[in-house]
């Protein structure tokens, strides 16, 4: 539920590590907030900018930051706003936004601080949609970064695509307003060999984010198995073992623990569920019910084997149902390996990773296995994996209106009409990287066609 | 109206071409006292370079012209010849109508029609303006020294500082053979207008009788000549056909230009600025495209049973004797005579970043810029800033707001709009290209899509508005039963079958039949009512816009569905006291392109070369703080 007296917190720049990164505090209690981890020790102003040290519970700096406060109402939200610029670590990211929750905010919810733009009878719907259009719930600071980001090879991938386009508009546009200059035509048929082309490439594009995905947000994985079978220790340990990006908190869910790791830099978020069993009362049926939902969301299912129990107590989870499903066995410390043996027959199981929990043993080796597993996902381009979800969304969508235009051409309509199907995705891609004027599209023409009686 | 007089005249529009006739017509048939200030009487409307006028685009600006009560397609339609519409093989929003014009004729015309309608005409030259607290107050001249008015709209064309070059030859002048303005340029800057300058030329004319014609491929008009205006009476339009004759260069002409590059002003740092890139004269066209080895060129009439033959493709700077060497290597021309040179013309423009939407100074109010001051080329675009800038001179005078039309209203709202957001670097042309929602801005239904505007400007006369009016909600009402009632399998499957279509089991909607790529109306046209049958009968151009309109309507949802993006931000105004350089998440180029243009709309900002769709977001997210 919406609820105005909270002050809410979040990373405002995308996940992973970075130059900078951008946490967002908004509510009442910013500037208190601001105050209890500072050294500021003064009346916030608006819109200034602070350099300062951002403190631990234990008082320790834990790094510089620079603070820009907004007063209410004159911010994004309406309300007290402070934008606390850190330095790119998903590690001090995480502890800034706990030690805000430490002290009295909330966790953010997904596109809340537009919510509360809203709420605060900042803007009317339509202007909130027409925002969330540009934006999709993004924060102005991320599309910031999103276009930092396309300077890059993403960037030059998605120009070229956009080059492409704009090459056959004007292809097309040459034809309808030169037809007085010896110019020839370019046929329908290799305009449409030239948008499959420019869809192949988006093609290619788009599947990268299924990994970009992954790096950018980190590897969900699914800790399942009957109870007792040593899923909290094994998070424990894991812990203890890695580097923690988190300390423990509850999930959005709250009957699940997520934590996360940083292994060989990838992060890794390992979520905790509810002992997988036949319930015995409706309390844990939900539990469990939510812990299939959570099954099928993650991208990898740890399924934790116990071969200190009886093999009847793993059925409630059908291993082979899944494709993505990741096999441990545990507690080899007291197990044998008759025991060991007689679940890799019965279960059916391929290669499983042997460890101990308890004991911390082969938990670097289970890691790696899951890295190799991750690796494999990589595509061939390393340079070129697209890892914002508003570009992912974009592509998809230029992909379709191609493809529209390709039934413009296959149904045999004059070039005005595949060009209006072309400049429909040029107008969605230009949500990318800024609008093309028809001006361009002419200075394309000019610049490689003989014009001019 | 009655005024306190106040001002010698309400408006003095300065120049009397294309953008200057529209300009002191429109606000004279609005009941303006208007005074119209021109070198020479016998220059009103006089056609500088080609002898025609329309082709794509510009036809559609002169058909909206028309449409909103200007006097251009009515003019080409009693003077011109050779009348064509271009583009017939593609789909009617792109095809666009254009005819030779007589330029005596036409220009005859409209001296007849300001005098007849009682403009005052003065022949003078304008040296000045005069304001008072920022606000115009009228002009100074040479002879009269000082005028009075209310606005004042400047038309000055080509005129400002003109320098005419051929060869090393180089004099001021606005036109050849005619007198340069100057003074203006300067008295503009002195109030602190920026200006820039731009080169555009005009080719050889060429005496007839010289011309071995009977070698050459004539050109003639359609079959059944259309008019530009929808004031003319289609079925007795019968203008003459005078054909034009097609030649081209070859590798001789082109070596000749380029063994005499020393000697070309483009190349030899004379002429420093750029000319456009879609009329590039002869020498840029071999230097730029060497691998080209021929370009036509076209001899048109400047009049009918005119002696003297404007050479279409071939505009140069080249010195004469150069010129004539490589005349002479063309097919047909070996022993043509030149009646006049080629030759390039640079002159002062006024960048539109300074203007308003409707054509108004930002700093000086009351004074309006139209025509190629404003940094566009062509007659119709001209004509088309001149009745916009008289109308809204109108308005402001009588105390209402600007007329505006949006890039999806019409051709002439996305010239204005391109002009206001844009840095000219060459002349600006109209094409089809620029209006992205072009499927909708149709020459042939310029009438019905503006008849609101034309209606409540108040230029057009009564009869016609009823009359269009009536069109409209015919054209409307037959589409309309179209989509409510079907064809049985007897009626339509014969007609299906003998044009390859696919036959029906069951009845079939109207409107269904006529999207199919091989059905159009006429083939249907004896299954329609009989009220409907016979009215498409007599008016067959009625048929045809509603065919277009059905057969289109897939992709106009789809340009409408763009509008309404575009709306969006059209409706968000920029207060004119915004201080960009406080908005802290922009970066400084975008402070700067910003305070230069002045956007009135988060549209307009949008369109600025640069301004990214974050800068947008932070542009909107401010205003709304």
């Amino acid at each position: 539920m919406y609820n105005s007296n909270d002050t809410i917190v979040a990373r405002s720049t995308p996940a992973g590590f970075g130059a900078i990164s951008i946490v967002r505090l908004s509510g009442d209690a910013t500037k208190k907030l601001i105050k209890t981890s500072t050294d500021l020790d003064i009346e916030l102003k608006h819109k200034n900018i602070y350099q300062t040290n951002f403190f631990d519970s234990q008082h320790n700096p834990l790094d510089q930051v620079i603070i820009t406060f907004y007063q209410a109402p004159n911010s994004y939200t309406g309300e007290d706003l402070a934008e606390i610029n850190c330095h790119g670590n998903p590690n001090i990211v995480q502890k800034i936004t706990d030690i805000c929750i430490e002290n009295g905010a909330r966790m953010a919810n997904p596109g809340e601080f537009t919510q509360r733009r809203f709420f605060n009878n900042k803007i009317d719907l339509t202007q909130a949609e027409g925002i969330n259009e540009f934006i999709h719930s993004e924060t102005k600071i991320s599309q910031k970064a999103s276009q930092q980001l396309l300077q890059g090879q993403v960037g030059k991938a998605i120009h070229d695509i956009k080059q492409k386009i704009i090459d056959n508009i004007s292809l097309l546009e040459l034809e309808l307003d030169f037809t007085e200059e010896e110019i020839e035509s370019t046929s329908p048929s290799q305009i449409k060999t030239n948008i499959q082309d420019i869809i192949e490439s988006i093609d290619s594009l788009v599947e990268t984010y299924k990994y970009g995905k992954l790096v950018k947000n980190g590897l969900q994985i699914a800790i399942v198995g009957p109870p007792n079978c040593g899923k909290s220790t094994l998070l424990n340990t894991l812990l203890q073992e890695e580097r923690a990006i988190t300390s423990a908190q509850p999930g959005t869910t709250r009957d699940f623990i997520e934590e996360s790791i940083e292994h060989e830099g990838y992060k890794l978020n390992f979520i905790d569920t509810a002992g997988l069993r036949k319930p015995s009362n409706s309390i844990e049926e939900t539990g469990i019910n939510k812990a299939f939902k959570l099954i099928e969301q993650s991208n990898l299912i740890l399924f934790l084997i116990d071969p200190t129990q009886s093999i009847s107590k793993h059925k409630n989870f059908d291993i082979k149902k899944y494709t993505n499903t990741f096999e441990v066995i545990n507690k080899i410390d007291i197990a044998d390996n008759n025991q060991i043996n007689h679940f890799t027959d019965k279960l059916k199981l391929e290669n499983p990773v042997l460890i101990s929990a308890k004991t911390h043993t082969n938990i670097d080796k289970m890691c790696d296995q899951i890295i190799k597993w991750l690796e494999n996902k990589k595509p061939s381009q390393e340079d070129k994996i697209l890892t914002v979800q508003r570009h992912y969304n974009i592509l998809k969508d230029v992909k379709q209106e191609l493809k529209d235009c390709i039934n413009t051409i296959d149904l045999g309509y004059t070039s005005e009409f595949i060009v209006t199907d072309l400049r429909t995705a040029l107008d969605t891609l230009d949500s990318i990287l800024g609008k093309t004027t028809n001006q361009d599209i002419l200075n394309n023409i000019f610049s490689n066609f003989c014009i001019g009686k | 109206m009655f005024h306190v007089k106040q001002y010698d005249y309400d408006i003095i529009v300065v120049g009397g071409g294309h953008a200057g006739v529209e300009a002191s017509l429109s606000t004279h048939r609005l009941g303006l006292d208007t005074l119209l200030i021109t070198m020479s009487e016998d220059n009103i409307a006089r056609m500088s370079c080609n002898p025609s006028i329309g082709g794509l685009a510009k036809g559609h600006l002169v058909a909206e012209i028309d449409a909103l009560g200007g006097e251009m397609g009515k003019a080409i339609d009693k003077t011109g010849f050779q009348f064509k519409i271009l583009n017939r093989s593609k789909g009617k929003a792109v095809q666009s109508p254009r005819a030779q014009a007589d330029k005596v004729d036409y220009s005859n015309y409209m001296q007849n029609i300001i005098k007849a309608e009682g403009v005052d005409i003065l022949e003078d030259i304008v040296i000045g303006v005069l304001t008072k607290n920022e606000k115009i107050t009228g002009v100074k001249t040479t002879e009269h020294k000082k005028i009075s008015s209310e606005a004042v709209i400047l038309c000055c064309g080509t005129f400002l500082n003109g320098k005419i070059t051929i060869g090393q030859t180089q004099y001021s002048g606005g036109r050849l053979n005619e007198e340069a303005a100057k003074g203006l340029t300067e008295s503009l800057k002195d109030i602190g207008f920026d200006t820039g300058r731009l080169k555009t030329g005009t080719p050889a004319r060429l005496r007839k009788d010289t011309i071995n014609l009977s070698k050459l491929e004539e050109q003639h008009q359609d079959t059944n000549p259309e008019p530009f205006s929808f004031h003319t009476d289609r079925s007795s339009f019968s203008p003459p056909d005078i054909p034009c004759f097609v030649t081209r260069t070859n590798k001789n002409t082109h070596n000749i230009i380029k063994n005499n590059l020393n000697r070309a002003p483009l190349f030899n740092g004379t002429i420093e600025g750029t000319g456009p890139r879609y009329c590039p004269s002869l020498e840029d066209k071999v230097v730029q495209f060497s691998d080209k080895d021929s370009h036509h060129v076209f001899l048109e009439p400047e009049w009918k049973n005119s002696q003297q033959i404007y050479a279409n493709g071939i505009s140069t700077s080249v010195p004469i004797d150069v010129q004539r060497e490589f005349i002479h290597t063309i097919r047909g021309l070996e022993k043509a005579e030149m009646i006049r040179p080629g030759y390039a013309i640079e002159y002062d423009f006024f960048p539109s970043y300074q203007l308003y939407r409707s054509l108004e100074t930002k700093s000086i109010e009351n004074l309006f810029f139209a025509g190629q001051i404003n940094g566009t080329s062509g007659y119709e675009e001209a004509a088309a800033l001149g009745l916009w800038a008289g109308i809204n001179s109108a308005y402001k005078i009588n105390q209402e707001e600007p007329f505006i039309l949006d890039r999806s209203d019409a051709y002439i709202g996305v010239l204005i709009d391109d002009l206001i957001t844009k840095d000219p670097r060459e002349p600006y042309r109209m094409f089809t290209s620029r209006a992205e929602y072009r499927l909708l801005l149709r020459y042939d239904n310029a009438d019905r899509r503006l008849l609101d505007y034309s209606h409540k400007i108040g230029l057009i006369d009564k009869n016609y508005y009823k009359t269009t009016l009536a069109k409209k909600n015919f054209i409307e009402n037959v589409i309309e039963y179209t989509k409510n009632n079907y064809l049985s399998p007897k009626d339509i499957n014969p007609i299906l079958k003998d044009n390859n279509s696919s036959t029906v089991d069951t009845g079939i909607n109207i409107n269904k039949v006529l999207k199919r790529p091989n059905i159009n109306l006429n083939e249907i046209l004896t299954l329609l009512p009989q009220k409907y049958k016979q009215k498409i009968k007599n008016n067959p151009e009625y048929g045809e816009q509603i065919q277009t309109d059905i057969k289109y309507e897939g992709y106009i949802k789809k340009n409408k569905k763009l509008i309404q993006k575009m709306k969006k931000h059209e409706n968000i105004n920029i207060p004119e006291e915004m201080d960009f350089s406080q908005i802290d998440t922009l970066k400084k180029e975008c402070i700067e392109k910003l305070n230069k243009f002045k956007p009135e709309t988060l549209a307009q900002a949008s369109r600025i070369s640069g301004i990214t769709p974050s800068d947008i977001t932070s542009l909107m997210i401010h205003l709304k703080d």
